[in-house]
């Protein structure tokens, strides 16, 4: 049993590091920079800067956001890369230092190339703005935006009258650029090198803080993603709980009820409706019984359809917890409709099961009542596989939720899910799906583990097959 | 037999929706000339056949015909309808020129035709639900084979070979990546990955000496299976969209198979670690007959019973997750119109009824057919 349990979590705990760094990577690339984008909040909406000061005020913001670290514990990269190449911060830069360096092969040279460029650039910024600073601030940005050389240089060439100034960068410049057009990457600085970067970087970090419940700030407004999830994890937790509790009342004695009696024509019809109740997508009863809700005339006065926050404001002490079930209630039933018609003929057949069972006849034929046989004999055998299916199903029931909570206004889990999706706030989007990632594997495991410690049969023919 | 009409008439509707619903006319007599305007757009656009300047307009329906046949439903899914705009009911009074342009379905927001996007409807739902699940059976049948035949104990390789192929795998997407981020033009990458694929040739070739030891095969796909199942549809789907820029429906497909091959993986796997102590395979397997043979020949018949049951139901499952990305307007290409996106309508305007309950009726009998096939599927196994 225990070797089974540790096996069992340690699969787990695996399959979830695995998660955890396909969503790390995930995140990382998706298509909003944020160090960009808190950069852009601290200097009020704006980040423009010339290209080559950028740099400096990138990797500033980097800093303080810890993101100036290598992604992983280690990379592969071809043998001309050096070590720190993850020290470029800017994007733009990170691109044309990259393109110049796959062209000449030679990182030091790029560097001191890249490096005479923002010389140039601050002893320009320095002097006062004349015609030709201006002209040259503009020349610079084109210059250090592309991976062309022969347009860098056809930028260098212009009147005497301009290049006067600063003729000695320009030369500088000029002999360095015709030193890269010779270089080319040797065949052999192709191979891979592979690289160790050790514990202090990106990843290592983020799962650490993860770790210790720390799972990140909204990119969007700053706030603890935790805390958000805090204030939603409870609404989820009820419209779900409520839901299971409802599909179960319902599906238990409907069940059994099928089960023992006679089987007849309607029967069929009745497992015909159950079928259909299943197949009825939660999201469009949903959206009708909202339609129904906006008319008073049909007796749905008692929903609000702005939510739940402003009955809040509403009601004493004693109505509120009444006006708050009734504001669970068109969600709840939603959610439950469909999982009770699962679980009932889920219930039935596994009871009629139970009773085709050899034991089953054995005590019918020592005359045992019927209720004993249904209740103390049969019904604790068929519990057992319903247990394990409610775990089984709580993703496919939280995927179910958040459209619900979409639909009712509901500021659960779901809501603040979409909510963050559509404002592209990908630090709480992902750590978020980590989260429930967390908590279904958590759940499936219990699961599991209750199977195999209420029936022993599960577990030996598990431990036989080397599971 | 009922179903058997039923699953075609939706594949009629989904083959032959847009000659159904169009704005085109089917037969049309302009300027002493006869056309056919519904047929003649691939030819139009070929040069074979040259449409007057009217039919270049936009507007269809306000070309002054001498004789015209029109479609079943004379309007495209994205026709605007400038006379009907802002919600008609179908049961309202429509400003149309005649009974046969009636909007039976009423009419959305901007003045749509709900009927037309209906039938658009479903060749969207069967397009992406055949082909996801195509995609998936394939990933899932071969995943959970490999996994169910070898299970932990029989995927055996030579420690040396195990860990050569290894390096070669990790060197090759090495190579590869190198050749993508060069566009493929760089002399010296070309070179290396040619050097690669060689080498991996002469090691498959040559003869490896020294023990075999088993690789846990079995655990290495169930852990994959159990990390993807782990988290939940919408949310997995949701979470890989934003790294699309302009997300298409071969991306939604790719996504929703990516999602669904767990679920036939798992059946695969089971039903192959039954069939392979069966005796018939031990006997094949004394026979000499090569692993793949015993497996495409031999198992994948006799696990396919079962494995068309999870088609049917993950079916169902991706169109619901379709229907979920329509209703929520995440991830599907900009202006598809889907029975998720009309639906969607109804979130701003509740009182417009008719853009819920007609697309909620067209989800809701198909994955309840499809409910009732995978039933029957079951009874005919057991």
């Amino acid at each position: 049993m225990l070797t089974y349990l540790l096996k069992r979590i340690s699969t787990l705990l695996l399959s979830l590091w695995i998660i955890s760094v396909c969503l790390f990577f995930l995140q990382k690339m998706a298509t909003v920079d944020v160090v960009m984008l808190q950069s852009k909040a601290r200097s009020n909406g704006s980040f423009y800067v010339h290209p080559l000061a950028a740099e400096k005020v990138y990797r500033a913001e980097a800093v303080r956001l810890n993101l100036d670290r290598p992604l992983f514990y280690f990379a592969m990269k071809p043998v001309m890369f050096p070590d720190t190449f993850y020290k470029v911060q800017y994007p733009e830069a990170v691109k044309v230092q990259k393109k110049l360096l796959l062209g000449t092969g030679d990182w030091a040279l790029v560097q001191t190339y890249f490096q005479a460029l923002t010389s140039f650039y601050e002893k320009v910024a320095q002097t006062e703005n004349g015609p030709v600073s201006i002209f040259w601030k503009q020349q610079l940005q084109e210059m250090a935006n592309t991976s062309d050389l022969s347009a860098v240089k056809a930028a260098c060439q212009v009147s005497d009258e301009m290049r006067e100034p600063y003729i000695e960068e320009l030369r500088k410049i000029e002999h360095l650029l015709d030193q890269l057009s010779q270089e080319t990457p040797s065949f052999f600085s192709w191979l891979p090198s592979p690289g160790w970067n050790g514990f202090d970087n990106q990843f290592h970090r983020w799962f650490s803080k993860i770790i210790q419940g720390d799972i990140g700030i909204s990119s969007r407004d700053g706030r603890p993603v935790l805390d958000k999830l805090k204030e939603a994890i409870p609404w989820t937790l009820w419209v779900n709980g409520l839901a299971i509790l409802l599909a179960y009342m319902f599906a238990m004695p409907v069940g059994i009820l099928m089960a023992i009696l006679p089987k007849s024509r309607w029967l069929h019809w009745i497992n015909n409706f159950l079928l259909a109740l299943y197949a009825l997508p939660a999201f469009w009863v949903g959206s009708m019984l909202l339609f129904q809700a906006t008319l008073p005339e049909y007796g749905f006065s008692f929903f609000s359809i702005s939510g739940w926050s402003n009955l809040q404001r509403e009601g004493g002490f004693l109505s509120q917890p009444i006006l708050f079930l009734l504001q669970l209630s068109l969600p709840v039933f939603c959610m439950a409709y469909g999982l009770a018609a699962y679980l009932t003929s889920y219930m039935q057949s596994t009871f009629s099961k139970v009773l085709n069972e050899p034991y089953m006849l054995f005590a019918k034929t020592k005359g045992i009542s019927k209720a004993r046989l249904y209740f103390i004999h049969a019904l604790p055998n068929a519990l057992l596989p319903q247990i394990v299916f409610v775990a089984g199903i709580i993703p496919a029931l939280i995927t179910g939720s958040v459209v619900i909570e979409v639909i009712f206004n509901i500021p659960g889990m779901g809501r603040l899910f979409i909510d963050s999706m559509l404002s592209q706030d990908f630090t709480t989007v992902y750590s978020f799906v980590l989260l429930v990632s967390v908590l279904t594997a958590v759940g499936l495991i219990v699961s599991d583990v209750l199977l195999v410690v209420t029936d022993p049969r599960i577990r030996l023919s598990r431990e036989n097959r080397n599971e | 037999m009922k179903l058997k009409i039923f699953f075609l008439i939706v594949l009629f509707l989904a083959i032959f929706g847009d000659w159904i619903a169009n704005e085109k006319p089917v037969y049309c007599q302009y300027d002493g000339k006869s056309y056919f305007p519904l047929f003649e757009v691939p030819f139009v656009k070929l040069g074979w056949i040259d449409w007057p300047a009217a039919f270049q307009n936009e507007n269809w329906s306000n070309i002054p015909y001498e004789k015209v046949v029109k479609t079943l439903v004379p309007y495209s899914p994205e026709t605007i309808d400038r006379k009907n705009l802002g919600l008609k009911s179908p049961f309202a009074v429509q400003n149309t020129n005649g009974f046969w342009d009636r909007h039976w379905m009423g009419t959305d927001r901007i003045g749509r035709d709900v009927l037309a996007g209906w039938i658009r409807g479903f060749r969207l739902a069967l397009s992406i639900g055949f082909l996801s699940i195509f995609i998936a059976g394939l990933v899932g049948i071969f995943m959970g084979g490999l996994a169910g035949f070898y299970g932990n104990d029989r995927f055996n390789v030579p420690v040396y070979k195990a860990f050569v192929l290894l390096f070669w795998v990790i060197g090759f997407v090495y190579w590869m990546y190198q050749g993508v981020e060069t566009n493929g033009n760089n002399l010296s990458v070309l070179i290396w990955l040619g050097i690669w694929l060689l080498i991996g040739a002469l090691v498959y070739a040559l003869p490896f000496m020294g023990k075999s030891t088993s690789l846990p095969i079995d655990w290495i796909i169930s852990l994959i299976i159990q990390a993807i199942d782990a988290i939940p549809a919408l949310f997995f789907l949701l979470a890989l969209l934003p790294l699309i820029k302009n997300p298409t429906l071969f991306h939604v497909i790719i996504l929703i198979a990516l999602i669904r091959w767990t679920g036939i993986a798992r059946l695969v796997r089971a039903e192959f670690l039954r069939i392979r102590d069966l005796e018939y395979i031990q006997a094949a397997q004394l026979l000499g007959i090569k692993n793949f043979l015993i497996c495409w020949k031999h198992i994948l018949p006799n696990a396919m019973g079962s494995v068309w049951i999870t088609f049917a139901y993950s079916f169902a499952g991706a169109i619901l997750l379709e229907a979920y990305l329509g209703y929520l307007g995440i991830g599907m290409p900009a202006g598809t119109i889907s029975w998720g996106s009309q639906m969607q309508q109804v979130r701003e305007n509740p009182s417009a009824w008719w853009l819920a309950v007609f697309p909620g009726l067209a989800i809701f009998l198909i994955l309840f057919s499809l409910q009732k096939m995978g039933e029957k599927l079951e009874s005919k196994v057991s």
